[in-house]
């Protein structure tokens, strides 16, 4: 389980929560430092990288005109493949490896769980003690 | 092509249309679109499917095959809705599966099983569409490529006629592959894409007002419609229908609790987007709800095998008739739940008891510690193990099983009025001992929209709503006060295939 948590930390994925879609347009829009300020990265792992910008994960032209849900690409860009991350949590469990479930095998998108603007959520607990097999999400 | 590649050329498609329209409003407004406008619309498909569970593709599936460029919109980041996580047994009169094992059905048999339960509750001609339709419904199946692991008897079942493909995903996966070699040119499926309102036109739904690249709330289902407001607007027009199949509302818990309010107490393991929203924007457009104080109640378990065992609160007290419908035996649970601070009740079996499962597949499941949220059954050699395990006084456990024996023995259940002979030897004897607790679960809500036999909406007066149908949990009325096991799938199936073909078949108009 130890095992499973490290592996899970080190997956720890970009999130794409929606910077502008948070509030309603017509609303004040701020420029890009004002934006940079009220969305910091909670993830620590993408925080403590001086490489990550907001460019990173949003290649917008104009990012206070909004931005788009962060695609998987996007993420796969460092993190190699969706396999490869697969491959990181293999320990979880045939079936029970969250990048690789019996439900979903490998097409869930990385921002239905990890988001780095917000509190990242767990799919599978949404119907199994799946507190008993892995950890939270980075 | 494979299939994730299909979806993702949707995904990209859809963000490729957004940047051109341009930002557009963040979210759409809450007012009703009584017209197209003067913006009319961004894009127009002949027919829209909202929802991609299992109603939602075959109703799909079935227009595209008709030659009609359907657009399905998913509000989620993944497909599936409830079906793809759920098991899906499948109520089928008249499969080959049936006819290898000399199994004789009829649809008659089928719909009077389905009635036999549904305590007059609903419209008979809305069963009798699904018993009538299973048939097809497995043809339609089978022929794009599903196939079925297990035939499997169902409580309340009058012949052996429950398909298993080994979980709902399956059946999707099928209907999806088949979309991606034969319907790539007619099929197109868009994710994270919220079905806001309907733009009406005389009368006639036309469009739909969306939002695209919407972020569902995982950590607030409950209050995700109206408080959500992410993604941006976009207005899509229906030539010739627009088929809703946006499954129940189990997790919208104010709902639940203004129809009913220990409904609230329960768990529900469906799709976190198993909301209201849609439901409640179709009546604001006139559509009719019913039967939405219905409910159906189930368990980790199958309910016809909880019988087996001895059910036990916190105190370690018989507190109810294990041999219950499954609605009888939720509520009374959960009103038990009440009495104890949420603390759910101790399911004790023997080894006779276990044995005598309906479901081996689920049983499994439940041993593996794979069955859901506390769905998680434990084995011990003795009653005091397996007290200790649960927090249990050993003593009153003991005292419990002791005294259910007893009853067994002498054939009447003093306390509750079980019937032991129906048991076929199931006490609380033979070790290994077998626990878990038992928490209903609120995983399939019976009301809905009302729709006719061509599954139309129907307004308040009962008229169809021109360009409107609905199919699967989205509707109400099918099956009334109890559905039985496995009748959710041919439902779904049924009235998605009527639905689509409904949809496809429609005068266009030009929106």
């Amino acid at each position: 389980m130890k095992k499973a948590m490290t592996a899970l930390a080190a997956a720890a994925l970009v999130a794409g929560a929606l910077c502008l879609g948070c509030a309603p347009r017509g609303a004040n829009v701020p420029n890009e430092d004002e934006l940079r300020e009220s969305h910091p990265i909670k993830n620590q792992l993408h925080s403590e990288n001086a490489s990550m910008t907001c460019a990173s994960c949003h290649d917008e032209e104009d990012p206070t005109q909004g931005v788009a849900a962060v695609s998987n690409d996007k993420c796969l860009a460092c993190h190699k493949s969706y396999e490869e991350v697969a491959a990181r949590t293999a320990d979880v469990g045939e079936d029970l490896n969250p990048h690789d479930s019996f439900h979903y095998d490998q097409q869930l998108d990385c921002t239905t769980c990890h988001k780095t603007h917000s509190e990242s959520v767990n799919l599978c607990m949404s119907c199994h003690d799946a507190d008993q097999w892995m950890n939270d999400a980075p | 092509m494979d299939r994730k590649q299909f979806l993702k050329t949707g995904l990209v498609a859809a963000f490729a249309t957004a940047a051109m329209a341009g930002p557009g409003r963040a979210f759409a407004d809450s007012a009703h679109n009584d017209d197209p406008g003067e913006e009319g619309f961004d894009e127009t498909f002949d027919v829209i499917v909202v929802g991609s569970g299992l109603a939602a593709t075959v109703a799909a599936v079935t227009a595209a095959e008709a030659g009609a460029q359907t657009l399905v919109l998913e509000k989620m980041g993944q497909f599936g809705g409830t079906s793809r996580v759920s098991g899906l047994n499948c109520a089928i009169a008249g499969s080959d599966e049936q006819g290898a094992e000399g199994i004789e059905d009829d649809p008659e048999w089928m719909y009077e099983d389905m009635r036999k339960v549904a305590e007059d509750y609903g419209d008979p001609d809305l069963a009798r569409v699904v018993a009538e339709g299973s048939q097809s419904l497995y043809r339609f199946l089978t022929e794009r490529g599903a196939t079925f692991k297990q035939l499997k008897n169902g409580g309340g079942h009058s012949a052996k006629r429950l398909l298993w493909a080994g979980g709902g995903r399956y059946l999707l996966d099928a209907l999806v592959s088949h979309a991606q070699s034969s319907l790539a040119d007619t099929l197109e499926m868009r994710a994270r894409c919220k079905v806001d309102d309907l733009v009406l036109r005389d009368g006639r739904a036309v469009g739909v007002v969306v939002r695209e690249n919407y972020a569902f709330d995982y950590n607030a289902p409950g209050t995700d419609d109206l408080e959500n407001q992410t993604g941006n607007a976009r207005r899509i027009g229906a030539r010739r229908g627009i088929v809703f199949a946006t499954g129940g509302y189990a997790r919208d818990k104010e709902l639940l609790r203004s129809e009913s309010a220990v409904l609230a107490q329960a768990d529900t393991m469906t799709n976190p987007g198993a909301t209201s929203g849609v439901l409640r924007m179709l009546a604001s457009h006139g559509a009719q709800t019913v039967n939405l104080s219905l409910f159906r109640l189930s368990y980790p378990i199958p309910t016809e095998d909880v019988c087996w065992g001895m059910l036990l609160n916190p105190d370690g007290k018989r507190f109810v008739n294990e041999l219950g419908s499954r609605n009888d035996l939720g509520i009374i649970i959960l009103r038990q739940m009440l009495d104890f601070d949420g603390k759910p009740p101790l399911l004790v079996y023997d080894s006779k008891g276990i044995e005598l499962f309906h479901d081996k597949q689920r049983l499994e499941m439940s041993l593996a510690g794979r069955n859901f949220k506390n769905g998680t059954m434990y084995r011990f050699d003795t009653l005091d193990e397996l007290a200790d395990h649960f927090g249990y006084d050993k003593q009153a456990l003991a005292d419990a099983a002791s005294r259910y024996n007893e009853m067994f023995d002498n054939g009447t259940d003093e306390d509750f009025g079980k019937d032991m002979a129906a048991l076929q030897g199931a006490a609380i004897k033979q070790p290994p001992f077998y626990g878990m607790n038992l928490i209903p679960n609120n995983n399939y809500t019976p009301g809905g929209v009302r729709i006719d036999t061509s599954a139309r909406i129907l307004d308040v007066n009962g008229r169809p709503i021109e360009g409107l149908y609905a199919a699967g949990e989205v509707t109400g009325g099918v099956h009334g006060a109890q559905r039985l096991t496995g009748c959710s799938a041919p439902d779904c199936g049924v009235f998605g295939m009527v639905a689509g073909t409904q949809a496809a078949s429609a005068t266009p108009v030009e929106p």
